[in-house]
């Protein structure tokens, strides 16, 4: 598969400062373009205004949550990872009805959550035949 | 008029001369307080530049750790022990915020660090010693087990609070009735955290859970909390015992502990069957409305078609605008929605509130 890991973008939609500095380590280690967003307006507009591949929010995410984020978005849109805190089983059962790509919960095991992210930017790439990174690409 | 220069000082008053001198002073110490707050500026932002950058690299340290490139012993030794307290305010957030591998790690980076906080668990306040129960729960984990064990005797309900959600979190199904035994302690704790606290212990603390919900000789409030815990992990062999307490209840429209009926119903409802309906249908006579709100909607998932008019007529009649809404919505759930296309139709004062239930005609 083709080879061009910075042309691959997470965005990540996150408020909580060490979710975001170890799900950006990982990602950015593995060749990808992180830029983050700290609430829901400004990730609304960086999606519009530039090419993302997927999207990592946080369910609480001050400006517009996770959930009115994916419900604001259209179709085509990038596939969006929310992640939310453990225990609360009918948000997680609402943002896969409301059509979330992967639903983490906090805490989680960063190599496994990156894994998740890993998954959604394959079947982007699947859908979208342009570039995956070698680092994400199915061992 | 001046025929020359007038000798100031030394033809002034004395009031004149004490004038001077004082405003003379005034300006001097205004201009060492100013120089003072000025170098005291300066060096508080200095002070922060130097705690943010090194913040940044504990940072950096911490994600090499748990990226592999380095080993939490050499990340570890590279922190000065002066930095001790900061340093585990630092890993706080990323130990609970991490599981697994990278926990491990974590509190690998921090065991040499805590034998310092173990000593502050019998400092003399309490504040300090619930610092100490976190941080030990924490980045210790199992190896401080015992020492939060202890805790839980502690003359403070909030360091005993701290060490009840810290010693669940090390999921240690054998110390659940260490647990229920100090929640009576722990009543103006918010329930909530309690019950999501016990759900760390598991599925194999169940059957302890489901004595404590048994045993009449508990608190209400220690009941209520083992009831919502079985509820959260969802465990059906609870539903028997739950029916019985609502059989067994002396009156069920004047239960003597509301809260107990009610935590009850949720669970029931949750992991309960339709053969539970007839222990369930007495509390929609209950005086307590929150109690028949939470009968309504146990109906809802666990009766049929034998319960609409029952909930019809909460819906139509009942005193609380609350118990008629819940009651309307298990209508819908059992898939009857008859009643309520009926009272939307009517000019029922409930009108409004089956419109709202109802989903809008297409």
């Amino acid at each position: 598969m083709d080879v061009d890991a910075t042309h691959t973008t997470v965005l990540l939609a996150l408020e909580h400062q060490p979710s975001a500095d170890l799900l950006g380590d990982r990602l950015r280690r593995a060749g990808l373009e992180v830029p983050r967003v700290e609430d829901g307006e400004a990730a609304h507009e960086r999606i519009q205004e530039t090419d993302i591949d997927v999207v990592v929010a946080q369910v609480r995410l001050p400006g517009r949550t996770g959930l009115e984020l994916l419900r604001s978005l259209p179709p085509m849109c990038p596939p969006v990872v929310l992640l939310g805190r453990r225990g609360n089983d009918d948000e997680i059962v609402r943002a896969f009805e409301m059509g979330a790509a992967e639903f983490i919960t906090r805490p989680f095991a960063p190599r496994v959550a990156v894994a998740r992210i890993q998954r959604c930017l394959q079947f982007r790439a699947a859908a979208r035949p342009s570039s995956v990174p070698e680092a994400l690409s199915t061992e | 008029m001046f025929s020359g220069p007038v000798p100031f000082v030394s033809e002034a008053s004395p009031v004149l001369t004490v004038l001077i001198w004082a405003t003379l002073i005034l300006t001097a110490l205004s201009l060492v307080f100013a120089v003072v707050a000025l170098g005291l500026h300066l060096w508080s932002r200095r002070q922060a530049r130097t705690e943010r950058a090194r913040r940044t690299a504990w940072r950096e340290g911490l994600l090499d750790v748990l990226a592999g490139e380095r080993s939490p012993d050499a990340f570890a030794e590279s922190v000065s022990r002066a930095q001790r307290t900061a340093f585990l305010s630092f890993l706080v957030p990323y130990a609970t915020t991490v599981r697994g591998e990278a926990l491990r790690q974590i509190r690998a980076v921090a065991a040499p660090f805590l034998d310092a906080v173990a000593d502050t668990l019998t400092a003399r306040w309490p504040l300090v010693r619930a610092q100490a129960v976190q941080r030990l729960g924490l980045l210790g984990g199992d190896a401080y087990a015992d020492a939060l064990r202890e805790r839980l005797d502690d003359p403070s309900g909030r360091v005993v609070g701290m060490a009840l959600r810290r010693l669940a979190q090390l999921g240690h199904p054998e110390d659940a009735e260490r647990l229920l035994g100090v929640l009576d302690r722990l009543q103006n704790m918010d329930r909530r955290q309690v019950t999501s606290a016990l759900l760390e212990l598991g599925e194999d603390a169940a059957p302890t859970f489901r004595a404590a919900l048994a045993d009449d000789e508990r608190s209400t409030f220690v009941r209520v909390c083992a009831a919502e815990t079985l509820r959260w992990l969802g465990d059906s062999d609870a539903a028997a015992g739950a029916a019985r307490l609502l059989r067994d209840a002396p009156d069920a429209s004047s239960a003597p502990e509301p809260e107990l009926v009610a935590g009850l119903l949720r669970l029931i409802r949750r992991v309960g069957q339709s053969r539970h309906v007839d222990e369930v249908r007495p509390y929609l006579a209950s005086e307590v409305p929150f109690v028949r709100i939470h009968a309504a909607r146990a109906l809802g998932r666990l009766g049929d078609r034998a319960e609409e008019p029952l909930l019809a007529a909460l819906v139509r009649g009942d005193d609380s605008r609350w118990v008629a809404l819940s009651a309307a919505k298990s209508l819908l759930e059992l898939g009857r929605p008859g009643p309520l296309h009926r009272i939307r139709q009517s000019d029922h004062p409930r009108a409004a509130l089956a419109s709202d239930v109802l989903p809008a005609p297409a």
